[in-house]
């Protein structure tokens, strides 16, 4: 039997009278790769926060590799990377600082110097990381994500702000993790990204799983021709005023 | 304990870089050490560097402690220490341990200046003062890392901050002298737990036993030991 990284039953939670997740059901297992799609708004920082334990469900169970993610969030982040939608750095710290900083966070941390190569980001070592341009403060965000060696990787926007050269080298990264036996939930807005990185993709809408499947499956259940255009018939129009 | 040192050895070197600390935390400091000195004389600087040595202890406990944390609220990066082993208590620690060594260097100076400026000695002995120092500091430190778990945005904690900083600033005998202010004024400023540190900082320089002291004593650890109790069953990642 295939064992279960992320489980979630029922997950619900409201901010005031918006109810961002009802009752959410999603299972993620060992070595798959998975993609929350949705629109802005759907619920999905909110399910994936949720699920970690980095925010209060109203109600719901999650369990991540085993673990109460609430009560047990400092043996759980010993074995999951988190790249934040929006990341926070201290003002001043520099790259090399944070990079020590955070792998000191972890009992077994990957060689961080490495990663900086791997991600291009070797010269920046003595660099502010205010001063850095956005798609290098991208790849930084998902280089912290990998130090703990994970089980799992949870990615919010893995790509966004990154030119098509960075994109395709931190897929790669994340392909050679994949290898390693990591589980990824990844939650994206690029359809492309999605076809290339997952093997199952979930569609949130107003805070519910409202179709499931592949990304052939989801396209052939929409009688769309892409992902892409499966997601627009599934989920529907955004809802922007024009 | 070495994740905290982690945290502490990155956020001192910070600390350092801000401008904000340097000048308010260090250098005004030692520039009111040298004016009070200069006007109050050789008699009255002991009693102007009692009052001195407690405003680093205000900068860092009232401002850049819960600035501090607000900040790294508002910017998310508690949200990044919270998706990592690390525990509230290794932040914490590492914050007001930062803060600490900008406290000391601050006093450091000053003491400096009241010395070879001023010929100051620390007639109670240095242990007496620095029992005083500690309590104040305990004191003032939990107050704000209350300001930090309490407010609920960057604004809100800038407005308590300031709300406690400027009365203590001014009213607690760190920069006006309390010796000097009308009975009525001086008989308020003691609901402002700065004021009976600096009482007890002082007493310990020229030597005397301040009156009440152990009313005092008990008074700032009592604040310690509530401040540090709500601030750590309040404590917010975001």
């Amino acid at each position: 039997m295939e064992e279960i990284v992320l489980e979630t039953r029922g997950l619900a939670k409201s901010y005031g009278p918006v109810r961002a997740l009802r009752g959410v059901d999603l299972t993620l297992r060992r070595g798959e790769s998975l993609a929350l799609l949705g629109h802005n708004g759907a619920g999905k920082t909110s399910f994936v926060e949720c699920a970690l334990g980095l925010r209060k469900a109203d109600a719901g169970q999650a369990r991540v590799l085993g673990l109460d993610p609430t009560a047990d969030r400092r043996r759980l982040f010993e074995r999951v990377g988190v790249q934040f939608q929006e990341s926070g750095w201290q003002d001043r710290i520099k790259v090399g600082e944070l990079c020590r900083l955070s792998a000191a966070l972890y009992a077994c941390p990957r060689d961080w110097r490495e990663l900086l190569s791997r991600f291009g980001l070797a010269d920046k070592l003595g660099a502010y990381v205010a001063a850095l341009s956005g798609g290098q403060r991208q790849r930084l965000a998902v280089l912290l994500a990998f130090l703990p060696g994970p089980e799992l990787v949870v990615l919010d926007e893995l790509t966004t702000g990154l030119d098509p050269a960075a994109r395709h080298a931190v897929w790669d990264q994340i392909d050679e993790l994949r290898s390693d036996g990591c589980s990824v939930l990844l939650v994206s807005h690029y359809m492309d990204e999605v076809e290339r990185l997952c093997g199952r993709a979930a569609i949130l809408k107003d805070g519910q799983i409202i179709a499931e499947g592949s990304p052939k499956e989801l396209t052939r259940q929409a009688g769309a021709k892409n992902l892409e255009e499966a997601f627009l018939r599934l989920a529907g129009p955004e809802g922007l005023v024009a | 304990m070495k994740k905290m040192l982690s945290i502490f050895t990155v956020e001192l070197k910070l600390g350092f870089r801000s401008a904000d600390m340097l000048l308010f935390g260090l250098a005004f400091p030692v520039a009111i050490m040298l004016l009070l000195g200069a006007v109050s004389g050789p008699g009255g600087a002991p009693l102007a560097f009692g009052g001195v040595a407690a405003i680093g202890i205000c900068a860092t406990g009232l401002m850049g402690l819960p600035l501090t944390l607000a900040d790294y609220r508002h910017r998310r990066v508690l949200k990044r220490f919270q998706a990592s082993p690390a525990s509230p208590g290794a932040l914490l620690a590492a914050q007001a341990l930062t803060q600490l060594c900008v406290a000391l260097a601050s006093s450091g100076l000053v003491w400096a200046v009241a010395r070879y400026a001023y010929g100051v000695r620390v007639v109670g002995g240095f242990g007496r003062f620095a029992a005083a120092y500690a309590a104040t500091l305990a004191a003032i430190y939990a107050l704000g890392l209350l300001v930090a778990a309490l407010t609920r945005s960057m604004k809100a904690a800038n407005a308590a901050a300031s709300l406690l900083y400027f009365p203590m600033f001014f009213l607690s005998g760190t920069t006006v002298p309390a010796e000097i202010m009308p009975p009525a004024l001086r008989a308020a400023t003691g609901v402002l737990p700065l004021s009976h540190g600096v009482e007890l900082m002082k007493a310990a320089v020229i030597g005397v036993p301040a009156v009440g002291e152990a009313w005092r004593y008990a008074l700032l650890l009592g604040i310690a030991a509530v401040g540090y109790t709500v601030a750590a069953l309040r404590f917010r990642w975001d």
